[in-house]
């Protein structure tokens, strides 16, 4: 079945089927952004946002647990209670992306080497919806 | 040279659950009781601004309307925990302008039980993720400060107990029950390390001012109550935590948070320092957010407000009383009504009207709201 993002302007896969955060970079300020839907950099205002691909490796910078079901209108049934969510500094760019941190709870800190990962979310009509997450990196 | 401006009454309808009094009804009793405090009836008031977040179109022109079709202008405004803020000042500009003398400004609110709708605030694709809880965010932050530098559970609990303290002789308060370190300690997490007991619940309720151009009644034991300033600003970028997030950036370090930027302005607008301000309400959302505005507001240094907790130097009966209310962690918070819920309190407060949660000899106080999208507002009143 095909897989299709959840949030193709964040979260997409390239032409080798590598799936990966994406975003862009600002031309003048050089401020790195996670998604492409802003209209202009919105730490300088420049309007010359260059499509990036962000790194898939990171460190754990700040977290929570979630104890309750998470609010909405959701088909999602993932991740099951209690989850872990945090921003992971990704690798060398400053940028920290907020994404649940799909591991178990008594691993979770500040400052835990995590990796990219790709999560199935719910069944489309005729194919499967993807979402991302962070699992733990080992050397 | 522009006009003074005071604030001539105050009313409030009680924050709680109040099922099957609708947003009007409770709108209009706050306005009916702030009217009555100013000794004024509706055909005085010149403008209205009705602050809420959750109700719908023309909320404000169907609540105060009936009280009379006077062809004033009603406003309703929004910015999210900041509303009531947005409402003040737009109301002490239109009497600064010269274009009105007395201006209501009304908050009312009444929301559903839970975690606030995340469709407000949040794109679908982070609900599907399981990413749109509103209070994780102030949560992380707490957690990582609770693991670089040494912030403990107990220092977070002392907040909570102070605030629900400070709650059992306010009247208008939805919870009013005094809590031991132990029992706060006991409550359920709810987003790791804020507990149940530490957080304040979305709730109902109305809070409303008058403001004039004239003092309004006074005399022996009735000060005047001037608003001495009232800023608005939103967060610049990556400065600010509040949902809705999807990342932040490194450059948060060089952001001036906006809690520092409206409190600053708003003191160097009164003309007054800090150490000038004797009681003050500040967006207790959490635990964590009140030690963060302590911080930000410059009552102590970075990373100082677990200090100032645990010296109980923010307590009733110390030098910077916070929260005297209970703070929407014991009043809850009905966003639109919290931040005229605070400036109500402080005009009592510095009237002397607080009975059992007096604080003795307030001549100035600050009212700080903060919320989504970095919305913050403060108010700062004095006695004259």
């Amino acid at each position: 079945m095909t897989r299709r993002s959840v949030a193709g302007e964040f979260f997409d896969e390239d032409a080798a089927g590598t799936w990966t955060l994406v975003g862009t970079r600002c031309r003048s300020c050089r401020e790195l952004l996670f998604g492409r839907t802003d209209p202009a950099c919105p730490r300088c205002a420049h309007a010359d946002l260059d499509p990036v691909t962000l790194p898939s490796r990171g460190t754990v910078w700040a977290y929570t647990v979630q104890r309750n079901p998470p609010p909405g209108q959701r088909r999602s049934t993932t991740p099951e209670l209690p989850y872990a969510v945090g921003l992971v500094e990704l690798e060398g760019s400053g940028l920290r992306v907020l994404s649940h941190i799909d591991v178990p709870l008594d691993r979770v800190a500040v400052g835990l080497a995590v990796e990219l990962a790709v999560r199935k979310l719910y069944n489309g009509q005729d194919d499967e919806v993807v979402g991302f997450a962070f699992e733990e990196r080992h050397a | 040279m522009s006009h003074d401006v005071f604030v001539a009454g105050v009313g409030m309808h009680p924050f709680g659950r109040f099922d099957g009094v609708t947003p009007a009804q409770m709108g209009q009793a706050a306005v009916q009781a702030a009217l009555a405090d100013a000794r004024i009836g509706w055909a005085d008031v010149d403008a209205a601004y009705f602050a809420s977040m959750y109700l719908p179109a023309t909320s404000g022109a169907r609540t105060l309307k009936p009280l009379g079709a006077t062809g004033i202008a009603i406003s309703d405004v929004e910015a999210a925990c900041a509303s009531g803020g947005v409402a003040m000042k737009q109301a002490m500009l239109g009497i600064q302008s010269g274009e009105y003398d007395r201006v209501a400004v009304l908050g009312v609110e009444k929301m559903p039980r839970g975690f606030m709708d995340p469709a407000m605030i949040f794109d679908s694709w982070q609900i599907e993720l399981g990413l749109a809880v509103n209070p994780s965010y102030w949560a992380m932050q707490a957690t990582r400060r609770m693991e670089t530098s040494g912030l403990t559970e107990e220092q977070l609990a002392r907040v909570a107990v102070k605030n629900h303290r400070n709650s059992e002789h306010n009247e208008n308060a939805m919870y009013r029950k005094v809590f031991t370190l132990e029992e706060v300690l006991a409550s359920p997490l709810v987003c790791d390390p804020i507990r149940l007991l530490e957080i304040c619940a979305p709730n109902e309720g109305a809070a409303a001012v008058i403001l004039s151009r004239d003092p309004g009644p006074t005399g022996p034991g009735r000060p005047a109550v001037r608003v001495a300033s009232c800023t608005q600003v939103l967060a610049e970028y990556a400065a600010d935590w509040r949902a809705p997030m999807h990342s932040l950036s490194a450059a948060a370090a060089e952001a001036v948070p906006p809690t520092t930027r409206a409190g600053s302005l708003a003191l160097a607008q009164a003309g007054l320092d800090l150490d000038d301000v004797d009681v003050l309400e500040v967006q207790d959302t959490d635990v964590f957010s009140e030690l963060e505005v302590y911080e930000h507001l410059g009552l102590c240094g970075p990373g100082e407000g677990s200090r100032l907790i645990a010296e109980g130097y923010t307590d009733m009966t110390g030098p910077k009383p916070v929260n005297v209310s209970g703070g929407l962690i014991s009043k809850g918070e009905p966003v639109g009504a919290s931040h005229l819920g605070q400036v109500v309190e402080i005009a009592r407060q510095l009237r002397g009207e607080c009975g059992p949660r007096q604080v003795a000899g307030a001549r100035i106080g600050l009212a700080h709201v903060l919320g989504a999208a970095g919305n913050c507002a403060v108010t700062v009143l004095s006695a004259t």
